[in-house]
């Protein structure tokens, strides 16, 4: 059996809408911290109730993943995906819990893809390559592969913010599996690039699971899903409610799909898009 | 699925995360901070090259606007307070007596603005993946040092004008520019921290810079503070490192009082200490509030 490279046990995150929110003000909470001790003469009902409110964007969540194995996250949007990549990609902390990580990991989460935006390709290059622990000449040993796999042109020397959206996931992704992490996160990204590129990233993560990388996979496309993922969770309301065959799991949740939609035809356009 | 080819990647050399990492809800340990920061030294080395790289990408302007500013509030201050107010500041001309301390102060204001809104300016970066935060503040602070170079070495011309000439004492300058670093850092530390969090700290700091400005013998000598109250306004610890820059450079200044120093010193362990814990605490969670 290979050895397990990702141990995720029994994790939650608490979500607050007071001392958490983002873009607080610091005199509001300055000014909370010096009344506190006068606020039980004079309690402010909706102001407590505000304050102390808080939700879980996920609980109670364990599953492990092996070297060369892809796992399928699924479900549909707000159920929790996406925080639950950033605890493992140790962006942010989880709030009861733990993870257990075996290697290094690289994260292509969100349109940012980890790139800096002020830095030109190259720069980005190095950037990545120095998080991942890489030296120089390791990194110029696979310079001239990264940049063909991207096929960004004369854009490698252009700040990464002039790139359209398909030129930042080609030299994300590129970045990512040139530069070996033992463990690779992908947020729905690989959806932005054409057919030709999808293509060439499936071949590529063939290649690269079948050397021992594990990856992580959210998508809401699921023939992705059952192309590359050998087992899948799908995670709803922040719990994982199906695990394990990846075919499986896919049915459930269209089944969950279609369920909702035949209750509410609008969302019969999503369906559409999910299964295509 | 692959037992041999894992292997074989775990071979591949000079990687640091080896070793099992486990993330829960505690922030790191504050001694975890060094090793992580060694292990990501290439990373602050990527920031402070690029950096440098894009200011001096035209030298020639680059360096007039590193040195334009302190000239200038040179200038003012020189005819305000040297010639119209007449501050005594002993043998030494009253321009040398504040742009030697302007060269420090402008290190420290020019990194904290900057530091202070490192970690917001770099907010997709710190979303998309992970390393180790206080990497951005503290890259500032080491571009920074090109700019001071530059600063400092047009006091050169400006001695030899007022003839001046450095004595030995000049090896120590390198403690008290890593004095003003720190200080510059530790302060840093703390404005990037409570700037992902809180969206009026900015506001805050061009006061505080200008009330800590007066509050450092930059513009006046320390004899100008009444004997009881040097203790106390020695904690700021940039009063010991402008004192010490100062008798570096200038030949003829009895050196600073140790008392003072050691007053600094302690002032800049417990601001540099608290930005620490502060930002460590902070860190883990920076992705939720940013």
């Amino acid at each position: 059996m290979s050895k397990t490279v990702i141990k995720v046990e029994k994790i939650g995150k608490e979500y607050g809408f007071g001392e958490n929110q983002p873009h607080m003000l610091l005199r509001e909470s300055i000014n909370r911290f010096l009344t506190r001790p006068f606020r039980r003469f004079f309690p402010q009902e909706n102001e407590t109730t505000l304050q102390d409110q808080t939700f879980w964007a996920l609980k109670g969540i364990s599953f492990e993943v092996k070297a060369g194995e892809t796992v399928g996250i699924i479900g549909p949007n707000g159920a929790g995906k996406s925080t639950l990549l950033k605890l493992i990609s140790r962006i942010t902390l989880p709030t009861e819990g733990h993870i257990e990580i075996y290697g290094r990991v690289d994260s292509l989460l969100g349109v940012g893809m980890g790139l800096h935006r002020e830095f030109t390709g190259r720069e980005n290059i190095f950037l990545m390559g120095s998080i991942l622990g890489m030296n120089w000449s390791e990194i110029r040993r696979k310079l001239d592969d990264i940049i063909s796999f991207a096929d960004v042109g004369n854009y490698i020397d252009t700040p990464v913010k002039y790139y359209s959206n398909g030129m930042v996931v080609r030299l994300g992704f590129s970045v990512a599996v040139h530069l070996d992490p033992e463990i690779l996160i992908i947020d729905e990204v690989l959806s932005v690039g054409d057919a030709a590129f999808q293509q060439k990233c499936f071949a590529k993560i063939t290649e690269v699971t079948s050397r021992g990388l594990a990856i992580l996979l959210v998508s809401h496309n699921m023939e992705m899903v059952r192309t590359l993922c050998n087992s899948a969770h799908l995670i709803e309301g922040g719990r994982i409610v199906v695990s394990g065959d990846v075919e499986k799991v896919v049915s459930a949740y269209l089944e969950k799909v279609e369920g909702e939609s035949s209750a509410d035809g609008a969302n019969k356009v999503t369906l559409g898009n999910i299964s295509g | 699925m692959q037992p041999d080819n894992a292997e074989t990647l775990s071979t591949s050399k000079s990687r640091f995360a080896r070793k099992m990492m486990r993330i829960d809800s505690e922030p790191r340990k504050l001694s975890g901070l060094f090793g992580e920061l060694w292990e990501y030294r290439n990373l602050l080395y990527v920031f402070v090259w690029r950096d440098v790289k894009l200011r001096y990408k035209e030298m020639a302007a680059g360096v007039a606007w590193a040195i334009l500013q302190p000239l200038l509030m040179m200038i003012v201050f020189s005819v305000f307070f040297g010639l119209v107010m007449r501050v005594p500041t002993g043998d030494i001309p009253y321009p040398l007596f504040v742009y030697s301390g302007l060269v420090l102060w402008q290190l420290l204001s020019r990194a904290l603005m900057q530091a202070s809104t490192s970690i917001k300016n770099n907010s997709l970066l710190i979303l998309g993946i992970y390393f180790p935060r206080v990497i951005l503040p503290l890259s500032i602070l080491l571009s920074e040092l090109v700019d001071f170079t530059f600063t400092l070495l047009v006091l050169i011309p400006l001695m030899l004008y007022y003839g001046i000439f450095p004595s030995s004492t000049v090896l120590m300058l390198p403690v008290f520019v890593l004095f003003a670093l720190l200080a510059s850092l530790a302060i840093g530390l703390w404005f990037s921290a409570l700037d992902s969090k809180y969206r009026d700290v900015q506001q805050l700091l061009p006061v505080l810079l200008q009330a800590w400005f007066f509050m450092t013998p930059v513009i006046y000598p320390i004899s100008l503070i009444p004997e009881g109250w040097r203790s106390l306004y020695a904690l700021n610890p940039m009063v010991g490192a402008v004192e010490g820059l100062r008798w570096s450079l200038l030949p003829g200044l009895p050196p600073p009082d140790p008392l003072i120093l050691a007053f600094s010193g302690v002032g800049l362990i417990l601001v540099l200490v608290g930005g620490l814990v502060a930002f460590n605490r902070l860190e883990g969670t920076m992705a939720d509030t940013i």
